[in-house]
């Protein structure tokens, strides 16, 4: 009996031992030779290209230190689970939504406000993040911008005979039934990948609900049925005028679709540029702001922090990663990510002139902005599930009223189960 | 006395090999299993995240899941799903596994065929099935003009079937295994004597050969409810949960919302409830077949 016990402890022990030395293998990663090696991790798949190319530079100017990149695509939830282990990467860029404020909230972040790449930045992006805690300081630092709109082919518009883009939402609608008339496709949507349905709700909401709606709910005191008809009629509207089989078509093919000019318009923002332009580089295609009132001068553009950088408390070489972020905000560095990804800089003197954006850039640049509504819901409401569920709704012919007030039940039902944990 | 001295003898006969094979897989599976396991279930009782701190709520998590509408048609979907995959894997593979096991031409070459799909990942298997839904159907569709081959299947109310034929199909080979191996122990000898009384092959079916592959069926059927219950790599990789939540099981809302949603203490409370399930489930069908197979035998 006693040698059975001594051959279980020893193989307990080996096997601990195996376990660890694994363990260990598998959080070192490779050893670069005395270098500090720094994560850099991002929460957007689209600009991984261009963090390349800056790392490269930046590597060359500090032969010290190492970046490792990394960018799954599906960011927020790797995120949260390094924060379920307490293990968050050195250097961290996320956009301006729950994702970040989860960080945030967990206290994980280091107060950013004294340094002096922070004070370049544009002061309407900084309100953006400071706006989603009640903490003082600045928790990331804003690099770059997005903007919604509606991307639009001029040369579908033209063949249509639209010589201007629409400025109230009866004279998107008539262009949208003009294009249609014409045998041209006016919208491609892609709610296969559920996300983009966001795109097109934020835009309605932001310009037809205050924003104080948010706080209103957040207690009881108003619903989505008693507020958000037109927004879900309008939403629909849009579904009206796609194409076909928008419930089946995926953002990828939605991009390939509007590459070979086979779509006039896809409501969404700047982000998508960089998807389509590789595949036809001779695209002649701008944007421009999507007008949701019939008074053009109530309207704006939705836009947020796309790109803000924070760094880990837990983070052990914290003068690296403040390189970093002090080289990645550096102008001329700034100009190659914004001109590459067709982003707006938070920075104040970096200008972005791609004619690609040309129709929205004047917009942004007057600060005729306002953020995503969808940032300041509880995290655990799944917005995209309501719109997914309502544009099949309209697929199967469901009657539009009893559509906008299923759809509009339902999301109050979600909503008040995401809300009972937020307290 | 002499039974105990039997019994000392037969204590030290025991081979030290068989240890070395057994203890480190059940260290193993202590470790990265049952202890992630039990702290998912001391979680179910918090009010934790997914990070920060966390107070005892005591059984709130519980009580939360059966006011959540969501929560409720995950169940709904995950067992309708189980129900119709169990049912055609396991009919579909039996039928695969006769026509196999016969004697036909070109034998080796269509196992190995049928057998391919299990090799393939679940999440490329996934992908590949979200191109031939997405572009190859569709086109197909236009080319003969047949509508409802037009759009996207995962894209409307019928989403779930598109999902069940990728399951059935990748789900298939490992049935089939299990059937085929438990028709090659049936004895040939019953057969020739069947065919001497003159049985037809209906009869030769249900009198012969499924009395005498019934544990087969019955590990098969445990497996397949147990693997469909836990339905996840294949809606990720097609779905993921939509349109709405039409194919949200509940392994899928347990990860979206767990993770994303921050709801990781209700979640834990939730994947609770679905191991208990699972597990009743499966004692359960073990219990009623091993009767079953009782009766057949005696």
């Amino acid at each position: 009996m006693k040698k059975i016990f001594k051959i279980i402890v020893a193989l307990a022990g080996v096997v601990i031992l195996a376990a660890v030395t694994i363990s260990m293998f598998i959080t070192s990663g490779p050893n670069t030779s005395g270098k500090t090696v720094i994560q850099l991790f991002s929460t957007k798949t689209e600009n991984a290209a261009t963090y390349k190319e800056l790392i490269k530079k930046f590597e060359k100017a500090n032969p010290t230190i190492k970046v490792q990149l990394s960018s799954p695509s599906n960011a927020a939830t790797v995120l949260k689970t390094d924060l379920a282990k307490n293990t968050l990467p050195d250097v961290m860029a996320v956009g301006g939504d729950t994702t970040f404020t989860s960080l945030q909230s967990s206290e994980g972040l280091r107060n950013l406000a004294n340094e002096s790449y922070a004070k370049k930045t544009l002061p309407a992006y900084r309100k953006m993040i400071t706006s989603l805690y009640s903490q003082k300081g600045l928790y990331a630092v804003p690099y770059a911008t997005n903007a919604s709109g509606i991307i639009y082919n001029k040369d579908l518009f033209k063949k249509a005979g639209i010589s201007t883009t629409p400025k109230t939402w009866n004279e998107l609608i008539a262009d949208a039934k003009l294009l249609k008339s014409k045998g041209i496709v006016p919208f491609e949507s892609a709610y296969k990948d559920t996300w983009t349905t966001m795109a097109v709700w934020n835009q309605i909401t932001s310009n037809s609900i205050p924003s104080s709606w948010i706080t209103k709910r957040l207690k009881n005191q108003t619903t989505f049925a008693a507020s958000h008809q037109q927004v879900m009629s309008k939403f629909l509207e849009i579904t009206s005028y796609s194409q076909s089989d928008y419930m089946g078509t995926s953002y990828n093919q939605a991009n390939i679709d509007f590459a070979k000019g086979k779509v006039a318009m896809i409501v969404n923002g700047n982000y998508e540029i960089p998807a389509f332009t590789p595949l036809n580089s001779k695209i002649n295609s701008d944007m421009f702001m999507m007008p949701i009132s019939n008074n053009p001068a109530d309207n704006k553009v939705t836009s947020g922090v796309d790109v803000a950088f924070a760094i880990a408390k837990v983070s052990t070489h914290v003068s690296a990663d403040n390189k970093l972020v002090a080289f990645l905000m550096e102008n001329k560095n700034a100009e190659i990510y914004n001109k590459e990804q067709f982003s707006f800089s938070a920075i104040k003197g970096v200008k972005q002139t791609s004619p690609l954006v040309a129709g929205i850039t004047d917009q942004v640049n007057k600060g005729n902005v306002i953020n995503y509504p969808d940032h300041y819901y509880p995290a655990a409401l799944d917005m995209t599930q309501v719109l997914t569920q309502a544009g099949l709704n309209a697929a199967n012919h469901m009657a539009l009223n009893t559509n906008i007030a299923k759809s509009l039940k339902h999301a109050d039902s979600l909503f008040n189960a995401a809300n009972v944990q937020e307290k | 006395m002499f039974r105990r001295n039997n019994m000392r003898q037969a204590k030290k006969k025991i081979n030290f090999t068989y240890y070395v094979m057994v203890v480190p897989m059940a260290l193993l599976f202590f470790a990265f299993h049952t202890i992630p396991f039990l702290r998912g279930v001391f979680y179910s009782f918090t009010d934790w995240k997914g990070f920060g701190s966390w107070h005892f709520v005591g059984l709130r998590n519980y009580g939360y899941m059966f006011t959540n509408s969501n929560i409720g048609s995950a169940y709904a979907f995950t067992f309708k799903f189980a129900i119709a995959a169990t049912i055609l894997v396991n009919v579909i593979a039996l039928l695969i596994a006769l026509g196999l096991t016969s004697k036909i031409k070109f034998q080796n070459t269509l196992k190995a065929i049928y057998f391919l799909p299990y090799m393939l990942g679940t999440l490329i298997v996934g992908f590949i099935f979200n191109f031939v839904f997405g572009n190859m159907l569709p086109s197909l569709g236009k080319f003969l003009h047949w509508g409802f081959l037009e759009t996207n299947i995962l894209g409307t109310s019928h989403a779930w079937i598109g999902i069940l034929i990728v399951t059935v199909w990748q789900g298939l080979a490992f049935n089939t295994l299990i059937y085929m191996s438990g028709l090659q122990s049936v004895s040939p000898d019953l057969y020739e004597a069947a065919s001497l009384d003159g049985v037809t092959p209906w009869q030769k079916f249900w009198k012969i050969t499924f009395p005498l592959i019934a544990p087969f069926f019955t590990i098969n059927l445990v497996l397949s409810v147990k693997g469909y219950l836990m339905v996840f790599d294949q809606i990720m990789a097609m779905t993921s949960g939509g349109p709405g939540n039409s194919t949200t099981s509940i392994s899928v809302l347990i990860y979206n919302q767990g993770f994303q949603g921050s709801q990781f203490a209700i979640q834990s409370a939730n994947a609770v409830m679905l191991f208990i399930i699972v597990a009743a489930i499966s004692l359960f069908q073990l219990n009623v077949l091993n009767k079953r197979e009782d009766r057949i035998e005696n």
